[in-house]
């Protein structure tokens, strides 16, 4: 079968070719060099699942590129060695190429499941706010690597809508309506006449027009200078900034700053939070009991208007129990709860301002738990202490109530953790099996 | 990568600021914008998070004037610091032609000037762009905190950590002040500007 061995050289030079250098033409190379093969091979199973397999090994590495695993590069020609041992060896019998087939298939489930678990790589630290901790429990920096990976892929997602509409020149259809003026007509995406330029370094060389050019724009001539007194950080409303806060876009703003937001709205549902942030820094000023109820009043408001936020509603469960606590024992540990307090509202805005909050609040989730089941510990040890030494002020009903909340959160949360991560790892199995 | 129309006659340029978060890149931008506000037609457009910090991106196109009836336009971004946006920083980094790699004279910020240049170089790989060959300017900004009392690297330590092996121009600056920013973006412009000489003439 001379055809049959002409294809099995050209996967051979394919393969060959992604050992060398993983680009998109090698990868080509690969899958038109599979293709011919599978017709050779029909009906024979066992080299059919070797064809399919470095189908999605190729798949694979094209979408994952430097970033593919090593073990998924070095399994290309190990099974493609498997093959061309089972096409062209001396008379090996059915048995001997399932045997030969097997050991690769397994290689290759293995390969899975390493994938679908979380990398060890060190080079991409884990960044949820500040002072970020172990997490809670073990499964903490498990969990936050994929989250990692996740948002960098989300963020890739929601980014290159906004960018691409940035990009989009004047080549392409009228900017949509929600198009920042500010963008510039033509940017740099290739058109007609346009020809490419990739600057290089040129030390020694000088370009005396465009110098005088940037003297010339650049000079202090008739500057109204006054900019000693404005703060150039500032944000100033003559400035010309349009400052685009990605936490605060309401209907109305999204008309007036002209930004493209398809990708805000893909962050979810717009929360508006700010009133809460009033509350806990009047709160953290001067505790009282008309601040408390208002800020029981507004969780509950908000719990009502998104019933399915899960993971908000979760925050807000835990800043209404540190609330709780301070209405019934200001006394008890005043300083920690109205911090911690603080820490969790930081942890919420932040975690609304990323993109996905439904997916992306599980970090944030973690280290909340993790505040939060160290404030109990202490506000719980406090009172203990002040129960043995005073029992009759405070109340046990109180302990026994603030001890059985995070058992509640606990399985919450935990749930919520289950479906996100069954989310993220379905996804990313998907990316590999995908044919 | 710049682009030049010979049909519209016109240059365009895209210059990328860089470095650590909280180093001064978004400042750099806005003393720009505000000290040329009268001269930079368009808008800056700044997107933000609450506490400040710069979420995507910021961007300011600047059209500086004519080289040989050519229209030279000038688009100036920034990227989010924050280690966990790197996905963005790549794609900020998508066709940029020159870059200004703000790092922070701090002493405690050393490590991050380090961290994020190196990550510069490996994100630019990505883009199949080599960091010796780009044209760079180096800013060390906040000089001005010296006076301040803070515990500042020398000029000589930045150099010795950043430009030992790039070799390129460098700035001691202060983003709030002013100092040197508009002189960093000359540079860069200057720089990125020179492989179109030859189109241009
Ligand atoms: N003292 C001083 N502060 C600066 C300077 N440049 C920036 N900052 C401050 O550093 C913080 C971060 O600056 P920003 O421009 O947002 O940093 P970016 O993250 O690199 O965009 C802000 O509070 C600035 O006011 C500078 O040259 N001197
Ligand atoms: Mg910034």
């Amino acid at each position: 079968m001379s055809s049959g061995d002409e294809a099995i050289k050209d996967l051979k030079a394919a393969i060959l070719a992604i050992e060398w250098e993983i680009n998109d033409d090698a990868i080509l190379s690969l899958m038109n060099a599979i293709e011919p093969l599978k017709k050779e091979l029909a009906g024979k199973k066992p080299l059919l699942v070797c064809l399919q397999v470095m189908g999605t090994l190729g798949q694979y590495i094209k979408k994952a590129k430097q970033r593919a695993h090593p073990d998924a590069i070095q399994l290309l020609p190990s099974v493609f060695a498997a093959l061309e041992k089972a096409v062209t060896g001396d008379a090996l019998d059915e048995k001997e190429i399932v045997a030969l087939v097997r050991v690769e298939v397994d290689k290759y489930n293995h390969l899975k499941n390493e994938l679908a678990k979380p990398r060890k790589s060190a080079a991409k630290p884990s960044a949820p706010p500040q002072d970020v901790t172990a997490g809670a429990g073990g499964g903490g920096s498990t969990i936050r690597n994929l989250m990692d990976q996740k948002e960098d892929r989300a963020v890739d997602g929601a980014f290159n809508a906004l960018f691409d509409e940035m990009v989009s020149g004047d080549n392409s259809q009228p900017p949509s309506k929600a198009a920042p003026s500010a963008m510039p007509s033509s940017t740099p995406v290739k058109g007609e006449g346009d020809k490419e330029v990739v600057p290089d370094r040129h030390d020694e060389e000088v370009f005396q027009e465009a110098d005088d050019l940037l003297d010339d724009f650049f000079s202090d001539d008739g500057l109204d200078l006054s900019l000693g007194d404005e703060e150039p950080g500032q944000q100033e409303e003559a400035g010309g900034t349009v400052e685009v806060d990605v936490g605060q876009i309401k209907d109305e703003k999204v008309e007036e700053t002209v930004v493209d937001v398809a990708s805000v709205e893909e962050a979810g549902e717009e929360v508006d939070v700010s009133k809460i942030e009033r509350i806990v820094k009047a709160i953290n000023e001067d505790v009282s009991d008309s601040l408390l109820a208002e800020l029981a009043e507004e969780i509950k408001a908000l719990q009502g208007k998104y019933p399915d936020h899960s993971s908000m509603l979760l925050f807000l469960q835990s800043i209404a129990s540190v609330g709780r606590h301070l209405q019934s024992n200001k006394e008890c540990e005043l300083e920690l709860s109205c911090e911690i307090l603080q820490k969790m509202y930081d942890r919420l805005s932040h975690a609304l301002f990323t993109m996905k909050p439904q997916q992306h609040l599980l970090a944030a989730h973690l280290d909340m738990m993790q505040d939060y089941i160290n404030w109990h510990e202490k506000i719980v040890s406090a009172m203990q202490k002040t129960v043995v030494e005073a029992p009759s002020v405070y109340d046990e009903m109180a302990l026994k109530k603030t001890e059985k909340l995070p058992e509640e959160i606990r399985s919450e949360v935990v749930e919520i953790v289950r479906q996100e991560v069954d989310s993220l790892r379905t996804e990313l199995l998907e990316l590999i099996t995908q044919n | 990568m710049g682009f030049i129309n010979v049909k519209k006659k016109e240059v365009q340029i895209k210059i990328v600021y860089y470095g650590p978060g909280r180093g001064g890149k978004t400042t750099n931008l806005d003393y720009i914008n505000k000290k040329y506000k009268q001269r930079i037609k368009t808008e800056m457009v700044s997107i933000k998070t609450h506490g400040d910090r710069t979420l995507f991106f910021d961007f300011l196109p600047v059209d500086i004037g004519k080289i040989h009836g050519f229209d030279i336009k000038i688009q100036l971004y920034t990227v989010p610091g924050q280690v966990k946006y790197n996905a963005t920083r790549k794609l900020v980094l998508k066709g940029v032609d020159g870059l200004v790699f703000v790092a922070d004279l701090q002493k405690e910020r050393q490590e991050s000037n380090i961290k994020s240049l190196e990550q510069m170089k490996e994100n630019l790989l990505t883009h199949n762009k080599d960091i010796s060959k780009i044209p760079l300017v180096l800013q060390y900004n906040k000089i001005d905190l010296k006076k301040e009392g803070i515990p500042l690297l020398s000029v000589e330590e930045m150099e010795q950590d950043l430009n030992q092996e790039l070799k390129v121009p460098s700035f001691v600056g202060s983003a709030i002040t002013g100092e040197n920013v508009v002189e960093t973006l000359k540079k860069i412009i200057s720089m990125t500007l020179i492989s179109f000489r030859k189109e241009l003439q």
